[in-house]
């Protein structure tokens, strides 16, 4: 009751207090349907970010590669071996899920790994290459995953209070003004009736 | 019979020879538990004034590299200083390696648009530099580069300029540094003392250094153009067309298409060890050969003056096998990795 706060019961009121009860519920049924779009949505991502073990996995042997090619080539030459290599361009854009703003990061331009001859280096770029679209795509679907899980949580604890505190609240008032409503006109027919009784009586 | 000049040069690298590291003490250096161990051996050899300067704790893989170049940089200007006449002139020629390796570098992060510092480059002695390395490093595009060697042994770097362009490939840049530097030693060889041997030591040098490029290239997938612009056009066993002649040719195949056994050899050993992924171990092949190349004519010619170059060729298999085991020891790389990389 306290959330509706003091409201006359009067007809009037019943009536808006109604109006706004089916807005509050196509309000949580509408909320509902988002929670239960993005708990998918967060379902399947979560299935992706189980390949983040597989990703770090080769990153750490991509590094013991790297090490050893430093220690047979020297640091420098493998820096400056690096060096030649031109940056990799990212765009990030962001797009909407249910209302839920994500990034989505793409590669514009790819490092160009045929500047290296030398073989381990090569190889170990061409690693690497693959490895960073990969932690791209990881880094897109773990930001996808924070975003959501927040929204969902925040989503639920609307859901949640409109489910256990407003609409109960609501329809409890509704109720309430309904049964009040009901006695009067039960008062008042009772009191017609008896003023018809006693009109009659005194007609005779 | 020999000039004095020469007789005292062969004289200093058979003394120097005795300053260099033996298989034994780097197997000893290599069983140490820490890195603690191998610095305290290396404050009881020619290192210990460079390790005596920094701590144990500040030692980091850029330091050590850093330490082993100055040193090998001292080690071959010395022999310089000490030369004159044609002697210099040859022994300068050989010396501009590490001029290349130094341009080679501003190259590369001219071409990946990064910069590079002049503690990046391998130390230099003003007197013996014949580019700007101070002008070269605020260079924005390899055509400034170009222009600014103009003037110097490097010149011809303008003829592969459109290539390079067309390409984006900065690898034609590197290869025209290698072919000015060694079509200019193979010049001076025409009139030195000992130059049969000397053309058989750096003809040698020559053609495996091409050969690791042709099949490092094919490795890569790179282009027939690239493999054939990055050549060396001096050849010594190898015919001058090899690039061409193995055009379309896989990497697995090259052995089959080269003709001198003892190159047949490493070839053979190369592409086995490509194929089982070990591409350190693969590329050290061709290092291990040419060194043992090297000794071997050391061996055979201790009073020639090839002498000098192959005792300037193991200051460069001792640089890198210290960079090797030192890095390896300070990355805490396993022993026998460690050992495999090395060239003993």
């Amino acid at each position: 009751m306290a959330f509706v706060g003091k409201v006359t019961a009067t007809r009037g009121n019943l009536l808006r207090l109604r109006t706004t009860f089916s807005f509050v519920q196509n309000a949580m049924e509408i909320l509902k349907m988002k929670r239960d779009r993005l708990a998918g949505e967060l379902t399947g991502l979560l299935g992706q970010l189980s390949c983040r073990k597989e990703i770090e996995q080769n990153l750490m042997e991509a590094f013991a590669d790297l090490k050893i090619a430093i220690a047979s080539l020297g640091y420098t030459t493998v820096s400056s071996t690096a060096s030649s290599v031109p940056r990799m361009k990212v765009d990030t854009n962001l797009i909407s899920i249910m209302g839920v703003t994500v990034p989505r990061v793409g590669t514009t331009e790819k490092p160009r790994i045929d500047t290296i001859e030398n073989m381990s280096l090569h190889k170990i770029a061409e690693r690497l290459e693959g490895l960073t679209d990969e932690l791209l795509k990881m880094a897109e679907i773990e930001a996808k995953v924070e975003r959501i899980a927040h929204e969902l949580m925040t989503l639920n604890r609307k859901v949640n209070a409109l489910e256990k505190v407003v609409v109960p609240a609501y329809s409890e008032h509704i109720r309430y003004i309904e049964d009040l409503l009901f006695d009067e006109d039960l008062e008042d027919f009772s009191r017609f009736k008896h003023i018809k009784v006693i009109a009659g009586r005194k007609k005779t | 019979m020999k000039s004095p000049k020469i007789i005292y040069l062969i004289t200093r690298a058979h003394g120097l020879k005795q300053h260099l590291l033996k298989s034994e003490q780097l197997v000893r250096m290599l069983r140490s538990k820490s890195m603690a161990e191998v610095y305290d051996f290396l404050l009881r050899t020619d290192y210990s004034a460079d390790f005596s300067k920094i701590p144990l704790e500040e030692l980091d893989v850029v330091r050590l590299e850093q330490i082993f170049q100055h040193t090998l940089s001292n080690r071959l200007y010395f022999m310089l200083q000490m030369a004159s006449g044609r002697t210099r002139e040859l022994l300068e020629e050989y010396s501009r390696r590490i001029e290349v390796e130094n341009l080679r570098r501003i190259a590369r992060a001219i071409h990946g648009e990064k910069s590079v510092s002049e503690e990046q480059l391998i130390p230099v002695p003003r007197k013996y530099q014949t580019v700007n390395f101070t002008a070269l490093l605020k260079c924005r595009t390899i055509r400034e580069m170009a222009g600014l060697l103009r003037e110097s042994n490097y010149r011809n770097l303008r003829d592969v300029l459109d290539i390079y362009e067309r390409t984006k490939n900065p690898l034609v840049i590197e290869a025209q540094l290698d072919k000015s530097a060694f079509g200019n030693l193979w010049k001076k060889l025409g009139k030195a003392t000992d130059r049969d041997k000397l053309r058989d030591l750096f003809g040698t040098e020559i053609d495996l250094k091409n050969l690791l490029n042709v099949l490092s290239l094919k490795y890569t997938g790179a282009d027939q153009e690239i493999i054939e612009k990055t050549s060396i056009n001096i050849s010594y066993r190898l015919p001058k067309t090899l690039a061409q002649s193995l055009n379309g040719v896989p990497y697995q195949s090259i052995p089959e298409h080269v003709t001198w056994p003892s190159y047949v050899e490493i070839l053979k050993k190369a592409v086995d060890l490509a194929g089982k992924g070990m591409l350190s171990e693969t590329e050290n092949t061709f290092s291990q050969y040419i060194y043992s190349y090297a000794e071997k004519t050391a061996l055979r010619n201790p009073n020639n003056f090839v002498y000098v170059f192959a005792y300037l060729e193991m200051c460069f298999k001792e640089a890198k096998n210290m960079m090797t085991l030192t890095i390896g020891k300070q990355l805490k790389l396993d022993d026998e990795k460690i050992r495999n990389l090395l060239l003993l």
